[in-house]
């Protein structure tokens, strides 16, 4: 499948936030209530249309527990988005965001897109941390904030597509040097064939879903 | 936290191969490497390749249980063989290099070898270098069988050569790509379609990984830098053997395993330690991670993120995968035979037994996703069957909606019997509802399920209308239709109604059955009101005799023993004739309040012997509340009394017959009653009814009570003295006789080294001895102290004797060892006063023959009395 450009992803966050459930939604459509935990950084990707333009996300889920940072940090590097979850339901993952996103920042190019995920929220009587202060926090660091739910789904796809196209904006808005591909970008070849099977992308390419909006 | 933290169940068998020992015993081997070669008829043989520093080649050619081994000098054998590397298709590369400058690279053909022939060499290229070879690496690829080989070098630059086999010599090339040592060289094919031959070189330095297209003209045609960092280190490689198209690299680091392609990173994967080896074959990722004790071997199934082995085997020299094949070399560390190696192999289980174990385990999951990666003709049978055990299991664990999902996907393959039949309680109204529909809508549906679905909505609506009758129950004057339901759901409001309509109720002018009536409909409310007041009413309508069958009253209370127990009391203390039935009850109300702690045992014996309750039937409710009667107070020491004047006869009879037959003693005097009733009935030739036997029992039981008292009261005996010895035991565990003395028994002194110690508890300096004893360096003797002392005892042989008897013992011993009399012959048999005795005179004996025998503890001392 040809695509006019590659995004790269990463998503962080607190271990137990639902990262790894936040990737399987968006690119199988499936939750997995028992999920193994991620050990070191796995690997998920999925076609997507912005603007009438095929993009692939390729997206690493990494490992929230600290012994796993120094693992981690090298995946900031050449990533365009980020993807900085919390847990609704653990106000500590909500405490966490600072150094995160001061992680993210130092080892990332200045330009990456970062979308504050509060996920969860499907589980609202159990709520810890206030939607408003989501809100707050975002607005403080300049970040887009969404709450979602990769239980029911709810703003999956949104959350994922919205930083698609911020970055896509920046693109066009001439903020992304494209021909670097260290800033996670990369313009695609739509004559080759792309998206070889790489371990952790669902096998035979099966997380790759085309067209999905 | 690493990969091992991930679930572990055991896929693989670790199989041990015959060994391979080389025809030469002690050559040092400097490289080796192996390969997997499958014929057309199906079977494998392996190839190992052995090098020697000497130039010779040792290729071992294994095809099942047959070996053969052929043995050959390297085409430049004056220089030491420092690499090999062999291709999938028997082409084997060796590097050797003299210095730093002079190295040759051959190529042998070893599918050449024909009986015990030297393979012969098909390429040969002689070229100076600036550094020393650190890695080789030779592959067969693309359609053409175009061979790739490339060299790395201490300094960062590499050899390579892509074409025929032919032309090694005129077209290898030498490129600078690294600042640091190559571990490692890998070749795929790459993605570029033009006319032009190309391919992936991956080169993995030290610290950087680089990617580097190379042209058919052996030229590089482009260069990525895939990974950089100085404080990294990459410790090997291996190529993916791909599931669909396209390799990938794999890099083991010390914190993790990183994965690459030709233009980006990929996933990575924690497990720590130093890798020696990996291998990725379809989804399966090994590991040999360099350990204290050897190496350990880990093979993960990444998609199940499941470990399916991991075990630990001496230091893995290299190892081989084709095709879910894995072997592993060890070196043979109990042989002589510096060249005898170690095989093993891994065989990955059949399908049917990995998902059984995954089964076992509870990992349903995971065998269905190996069951959907397997080509098995009767995969779809299989995976309903796997769904079926997987639904069973969510059912059980409560998470029933997932179960419908999963028992759904066996629709058409399954018969739906098997799914209804554990769906059919009510509770699971709805998941039954669920699965039917699906059989709606794939179209398999019958009549009877038809009506099935009919029934489980009729059922719904059957509940719907009972909650709505529940909800308007205020409405109502009859709560005993909705008995059954909760008291606790009642509200604030008709509890206060029903308590204000009690306290107004005038009982005097209602008959039995009307308050009968009255307190199973308002009892339990009025209960949950105030129980004092409800008791106290009872018991004036007890008094009143307005109650006659209390035992209705109390069946309405079930839950509340305390009231019934009250109640009942009352009524049998003021009730001139009181049914033994009542009396029963009674006492089961009693066991039961004090089993939940609410009554003392004393409470219940003092109710016993103011009831007339038939002894036997004490004792069996009591063991049915498991509680221990106190016979001896209840003032029955005497048996029960079951037998009548009328029997006393028959008694009578019987112990003159036992005096007549003794040898029927045993038999008869087990209970005379209940053996003559049954003798009775036997002669009589009428029915022995169970209850006839039941005397037997009781008699049993009694005799068991009392027995369990005295073994109790024994066993407690037995503790008391247990403790006493085991605080014994802890004196002397916690304050242990100290041998060493702190100061010298001649000058009072702390004692410094050299010092003599003896077993007697006394200690001196070696220069006070001396000094005070004139004892010489070399004489062997004993504690000068005790010695004195015995001079004392041996002026009277009978002070000894008494001394040694009121004296320690063990002192008394000491003292005689201290003296340097240890050589005695000592009879098992002697007893100890023997013993001493023995003991003393042969002291006696020896002191007079000036015979000294040495200190036991003397061997510790040298001449000069140090320690040794």
């Amino acid at each position: 499948m040809s695509y006019a450009y590659l995004f790269k992803y990463i998503i962080i966050g607190d271990t137990g936030v639902g990262k790894s459930c936040l990737l399987l939604q968006f690119t199988d459509k499936r939750f997995q209530p028992v999920h193994d935990l991620t050990i070191g950084v796995e690997f998920g990707a999925r076609m997507i249309t912005i603007d009438g333009k095929q993009i692939k996300l390729q997206i690493w889920d990494t490992a929230g527990q600290e012994a796993f940072r120094s693992i981690t940090r090298s995946y900031y590097r050449g990533a365009a988005g980020a993807l900085l979850v919390y847990d609704i339901t653990r106000r500590e993952t909500f405490n966490h965001l600072t150094t995160w996103l001061e992680d993210a920042r130092q080892h990332s190019n200045s330009n990456m897109v970062i979308m504050l995920i509060g996920n969860k929220s499907d589980l609202d009587s159990r709520r810890e941390v206030k939607k408003e202060e989501g809100e707050a926090f975002a607005r403080e660091h300049g970040l887009v904030f969404m709450e979602t739910s990769a239980r029911t789904a709810a703003n999956v796809e949104e959350a994922f597509i919205n930083t698609a196209k911020e970055i896509y904006e920046k693109i066009q808005e001439g903020v992304f040097d494209i021909n670097n591909e260290a800033n996670g970008i990369k313009i695609g070849q739509q004559a080759t064939p792309t998206n070889p099977a790489l371990p952790g992308a669902g096998g035979a390419g099966g997380a790759v879903n085309s067209g999905c909006c | 936290m690493s990969l091992l933290e991930w679930k572990s169940v055991e896929l693989f068998d670790f199989v041990t191969l015959p060994s391979i020992q080389l025809n030469e015993n002690n050559t040092e081997i400097t490289s080796h490497c192996c390969n997997i070669v499958k014929a057309a008829n199906g079977r494998t043989s392996t190839t190992f390749v052995f090098c020697a520093k000497s130039g010779n080649v040792y290729v071992v050619i294994k095809n099942g249980v047959k070996s053969r081994q052929i043995i050959f000098k390297c085409h430049d054998s004056h220089k030491p063989i420092k690499l090999c590397s062999i291709t999938t298709t028997n082409l084997l590369a060796i590097v050797s290099q003299k210095d730093k400058y002079a190295l040759c690279i051959c190529i042998y053909d070893l599918n050449q070898i024909k009986k015990e022939e030297h393979p012969p060499c098909i390429s040969t290229a002689n070229m100076q270098v600036s550094s020393t070879a650190t890695s080789l690496h030779i592959a067969v690829i693309g359609p053409d069988k175009l061979l790739a080989l490339g060299v790395g070098f201490e300094k960062g630059d590499i050899l390579l050569h892509f074409g025929t086999n032919r032309e090694l010599a005129l077209s290898i090339r030498r490129h600078t790509v690294a600042l640091s040592p190559i571990n490692g060289i890998q070749f795929t094919t790459c993605d570029q379609q033009n006319e032009m031959r190309a391919f992936n070189v991956f080169v993995i330095s030290v610290d950087a990984i680089y990617c580097l297209v190379l042209n058919d003209k052996n030229t590089i045609d482009s260069k990525m830098v895939l990974d950089n960092n100085k404080n990294i280190s990459n410790q090997c490689c291996t190529l993916s053997q791909p599931v669909v198209s396209d390799s990938f690299l794999v890099v083991g680091r010390n914190d993790a395993i990183y994965c690459f392609r030709s233009d980006c990173r990929g996933p990575c994967y924690a497990i720590e330690g130093q890798k020696q080896f990996l291998s990725w074959i379809d989804n399966y990722l090994l590991v040999v991670v360099k350990t204290n004790f050897g190496s350990a071997i880990t093979v993960v199934d990444i998609d199940n993120k499941l470990i399916v082995l991991h075990k630990r085997i001496s230091t893995v020299m290299d190892i081989i995968s084709f095709n879910k094949l894995y072997y592993f070399i060890t070196k043979d560390e109990n042989s002589k035979n510096v060249c005898a190696f170690n095989v093993y192999a891994l065989n990955e289980y059949q399908i049917n037994i990995k998902v059984r174990t995954l089964i076992e385990k509870c990992m349903h999951d995971s065998a269905l996703m190996m069951l959907e990666r397997e080509e098995n003709p009767h995969q779809y049978d299989d995976v309903a069957y796997v769904r079926l055990k997987y639904g069973n299991n969510l059912l059980a664990k409560g998470f029933y909606a997932r179960a419908v999902s999963e028992y759904a996907q066996t629709i058409g393959i399954l018969k739906p019997y098997h799914i209804i039949s554990k769906l059919l309680s009510s509770r699971h109204n709805d998941n039954l509802i669920q699965y039917v529909n699906n059989l709606l809508k794939s179209k398999i549906i019958t009549n009877e399920h038809h009506k099935l679905l009919q029934r489980c909505l009729d059922r719904t609506s059957l509940r719907s209308r009972i909650e709505q009758l529940w909800i308007s129950r205020n409405d109502t004057t009859r709560i005993s239709d909705f008995k059954q339901i909760s008291v606790r759901s009642s509200n604030m409001s008709h509890l206060m109604d029903t308590w204000n309509n009690f306290q107004e109720t005038d009982f005097n002018n209602n008959d039995e059955s009307d308050i009968f009536n009255f307190y199973l409909e308002y009892g339990k409310e009025l209960l949950l009101a105030d129980t004092t007041i409800v008791l106290n009413t009872m018991k004036s309508l007890v008094k009143s005799k307005k109650i006659k069958d209390i035992l209705r009253f109390l069946i309405i209370f079930p839950n509340y023993l305390e009231f019934n127990a009250n109640l009942l009391s009352y009524y049998v203390e003021n009730c001139s004739f009181c049914d033994e039935k009542l009396l029963y009850y009674l006492l089961t109300l009693y066991l039961g309040l004090w089993r939940e702690k609410k009554i003392l045992s004393k409470d219940i014996t003092d109710l016993v012997k103011k009831m007339p309750i038939r002894f036997e039937k004490i004792l069996t409710l009591s063991k049915t509340y498991l509680f221990n009667i106190d016979i001896e107070n209840l003032g029955t020491n005497e048996e029960p009394q079951f037998i009548s004047e009328e029997h006393k006869n028959f008694l009578q009879c019987l112990n003159q017959h036992i005096k007549k037959n003794p040898n029927l003693t045993s038999l008869l005097t087990i209970s005379h009653q209940s053996l003559l009733t049954i003798l009775q009935k036997l002669c009589g030739g009428s029915e022995i009814k169970l209850r006839d036997t039941k005397p037997f029992l009781t008699e049993k039981f009694i005799k068991n009570t009392i027995d369990a008292k005295s073994e109790l009261k024994s066993i407690a005996d037995l503790n008391c003295e247990i403790a006493i010895h085991s605080s014994l035991e802890s004196h002397y565990k916690q304050n242990p006789i100290e041998f060493r003395n702190r100061y010298c028994d001649v000058c009072r002194q702390s004692l410094h080294m050299p010092a003599i110690y003896y077993l007697c508890q006394h200690s001196f300096h070696k220069d006070c001895l001396r000094f005070n004893y004139n004892i010489k360096e070399g004489d062997d003797v004993g504690c000068v102290l005790c010695a004195t002392n015995l001079k004392y005892f041996e002026s009277d042989d009978e002070n000894i004797y008494l001394s040694c008897k009121s004296y320690d013992i063990i002192k008394g011993i000491s003292n005689v060892f201290a003296s340097g009399i240890d050589n005695l012959l000592i009879s098992e048999d002697c007893d100890k006063e023997e013993y001493y005795n023995a003991v003393v005179s042969n002291d006696m004996t020896n002191q007079n023959t000036s015979e000294r025998t040495k200190n036991p503890f003397d061997d510790n001392y040298d001449s000069k009395y140090n320690c040794s």
